[in-house]
């Protein structure tokens, strides 16, 4: 027994895994937690390896995390935090506004100019800082957020990304419709959802031209796409009861209406993981979705023969503006929490990290759009997604819109998916159900807000 | 020289004893007492984490009252409770009395109710929201096989529900995985059963009262302490349920909330919403709701439960 111990102990410390290693002595470690796993996160580490072994003064320790907002609320609280963050983009207004980060504005003041000489020697890049000019306008408002009467950057970009229609070409072409001709109205696409929908001789779906609950990650989105939005923000009004968000959820209720709730439910409870073969779009249970472009890895992972394109999400016909399609538009930020022990290190690995060619490999390893308002002439080239320059075009659009920025966004969207099988259902018709959304998420909107101007005044 | 005797202990005794159980006392006051306190003091205020917090007073405790969601927790809670916990235990205790029996290959069937017991709770969910797939669980196929021909002869076109899809199932699967778990309790109802005098039970056959009468007559009254004991427990660990609906029905409980319960809630408030004053003050409702559930319980049984004399 003992031996058979023993023997195992021995496998494990000969076999097993094994540490990136002890830092070379005389560095300042800086930890930085980020949320990425698998894949995404070895480019970064891939990232930090190189810095690492480009100068002998700063080592940086990788951490990846789940449920890293929590963690590192606790960490900040706790006055132990991490040097480095990577939160998502919506995150920014409960920690920029909590005062939970140094600025990257601070940090800019306080090393920017040093920072900056060091890259000059070091990397042979003359006078680099953070510029407006070098992001997509979209990117630069995601790095920012509103403090103290005045907008500040909480963190920089770390990848983006935006959201369009991905289809099976070999659906579309199935059924009549031209693959290189994707709906651009709502009207279009119902057309082409339903000619797509196959039903076997007893009424069972067989295949689903589009399900607004597949993957089931953004259930609040639609109304975007009717020309409305989910929250004004300088009158920090929810606005999720608008018309153009009824009318948005009146044509999600349609689908049910059309297809049968119950049909639909169970149809879709038969879909496998996203990280499979049995992915609904690669499986061919669907034939259209709303996703990120980092669907290709998906797809290069499991089946990369899949015949697969993409184009801007339909607008509804009042709001359709080829020239301006609108997209979710959201990201990853590289932020200092504030009390840190390094952050003049910190911020030099977070310039790094800014450098151009540092911004195109990882967007590249993740397969999304780049942030940089010019991506060099390469980028689309070594791009895994053949529809990157669309991604591209619509980070650069003036509608892409990103998630409310409101510290009570947590709980709106909540309320969205709590009430997504209500409107699937069609137990309540969509105003109804909007209401009561809307009723929540205002009251909760103004629970952040009355509490702020106790703490900060009316300025925030 | 005065030699400490236990009718006469020196003075120094208690500090030693203090001394002893020091460790236990230290990590109580830190880590249990402290935090407590802290809580009850962060129910009347308004607390970010990441920022002070800012006393509010009772705002927290009149804000629960006119949030609806906190309400539909609080029925989900109760029902799965009230539901969940006296089934369970029927089962058990009747499962229980089938395996203390003496026979060849028992142990083998003890082993087996056991069983989930010791698998992890996260192994479990998984496993269970595939087995109540709609469309593709073992569940609905057994269903199938009493359904199919029901329909083919009246004509009807029943089917297996859509357990976790479909807002009125998601409870009862809940209920039906929480009865799967039994297994702990089978085994102190085992031992509560073997601890049963045999003289009763050779009474009661000369008297000639039947199977089911003496586990009725002698079986349940001899172990009613024990099964106190396992309400009791069943009822606060209903109040604590978070894993398995939150894999098994997702961060929100499924559709309308249907197996969203008060510790999902809570969780939500502290770390996901930022609420962690609205979160403390969710905790002490919590806290004052266990308490007085497990009250109601011990007054409820006092003609229940039969102590046998020492």
């Amino acid at each position: 027994m003992l031996a058979a111990l023993g023997a195992g102990g021995l496998g494990f410390a000969l076999f097993g895994p094994k540490s990136a290693g002890d830092p070379p002595a005389g560095r300042v470690v800086i930890d930085y937690w980020e949320k990425w796993t698998g894949q995404e996160a070895l480019a970064m580490q891939r990232i930090i390896d190189r810095f690492n072994a480009s100068q002998d003064r700063i080592w940086v320790r990788f951490f990846s995390m789940s449920a890293i907002e929590q963690k590192a609320m606790i960490s900040i609280a706790g006055n132990d935090p991490p040097d480095l963050l990577g939160l998502f983009d919506f995150s920014l207004p409960a920690f920029v506004g909590s005062r939970a980060l140094i600025t990257i504005d601070e940090l800019d003041d306080a090393y920017g100019a040093e920072v900056s000489r060091a890259f000059a020697d070091r990397y042979g890049v003359q006078d680099f800082r953070i510029r407006r000019e070098a992001y997509t306008e979209p990117a630069w408002g995601l790095m920012h957020e509103p403090a103290g009467g005045r907008e500040v950057m909480g963190g920089v970009l770390n990848s983006c990304s935006t959201m369009a229609l991905y289809y099976s070409r070999k659906a579309f072409a199935e059924v009549g419709l031209d693959p290189d001709a994707p709906p651009r109205t709502i009207e279009e696409f119902d057309r082409a959802a339903e000619r797509l929908t196959a039903r076997a001789p007893d009424g069972s779906i067989e295949r689903s031209g589009f399900l607004h609950r597949e993957p089931g990650w953004w259930n609040w989105i639609w109304g975007y796409h009717f020309g409305g939005s989910l929250y004004n923000r300088s009158s920090e009004q929810a606005t999720a009861d608008s018309p153009e968000n009824i009318a948005a959820y009146r044509w999600l209720q349609s689908y049910p209406e059309t297809y049968g709730s119950q049909r639909l439910v169970a149809f879709q409870s038969g879909f496998g993981g996203y990280n499979s073969t049995q992915q609904a779009l690669l499986s061919g249970k669907v034939a259209m979705t709303l996703h990120g472009p980092f669907l290709v890895n998906v797809i290069k992972t499991f089946q990369p023969d899949f015949d697969y394109a993409a184009a801007p999400f339909p607008m509804s016909e009042s709001s359709y503006d080829p020239e301006h399609p609108a997209a979710l538009f959201e990201g990853d930020v590289l932020c200092v929490p504030r009390g840190c022990p390094n952050p003049r290190e910190a911020f030099e690995f977070i310039m790094l990290k800014q450098l151009p060619e540092n911004i195109e490999e990882l967007s590249i390893a993740h397969a999304k759009p780049c942030p940089l308002a010019r991506p060099s002439a390469g980028f689309a080239a070594r791009h895994p997604n053949r529809y990157v320059e669309m991604h591209n075009a619509l980070t650069r659009s003036p509608r892409a819109f990103p998630k409310p920025r409101t510290r009570a966004w947590p709980q709106y969207e909540q309320e969205f998916n709590a009430e997504i099988g209500t409107l699937w259902s069609l137990a309540e018709p969509a105003d109804r159900v909007l209401e009561r959304i809307n009723n929540r998420a205002q009251s909760a909107i103004n629970r952040t807000v009355n509490q702020r101007e106790q703490r900060y005044g009316a300025q925030g | 020289m005065t030699k400490a005797t236990p009718s006469n202990p020196s003075k120094g005794e208690p500090l030693v004893g203090l001394a002893f159980i020091s460790p236990w006392l230290i990590g109580f006051l830190l880590f249990m007492a402290l935090p407590i306190a802290m809580s009850f003091y962060y129910s009347l205020t308004h607390y970010t984490l990441l920022e002070p917090p800012i006393f509010a007073g009772l705002e927290n405790y009149r804000a629960l009252l006119g949030d609806s969601v906190f309400w539909t927790v609080m029925r989900n809670t109760v029902i799965y409770a009230v539901i969940a916990v006296p089934l369970s235990t029927v089962i058990a205790v009747g499962v229980a009395v089938l395996l203390s029996a003496d026979l060849p290959g028992i142990a083998f069937f003890r082993a087996s109710i056991f069983m989930p017991a010791i698998v992890p709770l996260v192994a479990a969910a998984m496993i269970w929201s595939w087995l109540f797939n709609g469309e593709l669980g073992m569940i609905n196929r057994v269903l199938d096989a009493v359904l199919v021909p029901l329909n083919a002869v009246f004509g009807s076109s029943l089917q297996g529900p859509n357990w976790l899809g479909d807002a009125p199932w998601g409870m009862p699967a809940l209920i039906i995985m929480s009865v799967w778990g039994i297994g702990q309790g089978v085994v102190v109802y085992i031992a509560g059963i073997k601890d049963v005098p045999a003289e009763l039970y050779e009474a009661a056959e000369l008297d000639g009262i039947s199977a089911f009468g003496s586990v009725w007559h002698i079986t349940v009254p001899m172990i009613s302490p024990v099964v106190l004991f396992n309400v009791i427990v069943g009822m606060i660990g209903t109040w604590q349920v978070f894993a398995v609906p939150y894999i098994m029905l997702g961060a929100s409980g499924g559709p309308d909330r249907a197996g969203y319960f008060f510790t999902m809630y809570l969780y939500d408030k502290a770390f996901s919403f930022g609420e962690m004053g609205y979160a403390s003050a969710l905790a002490w409702i919590q806290l004052l709701i266990i308490l007085a559930g497990t009250a109601l319980t011990f007054l409820a049984s006092r003609r229940l439960v039969h102590y046998t004399a020492a």
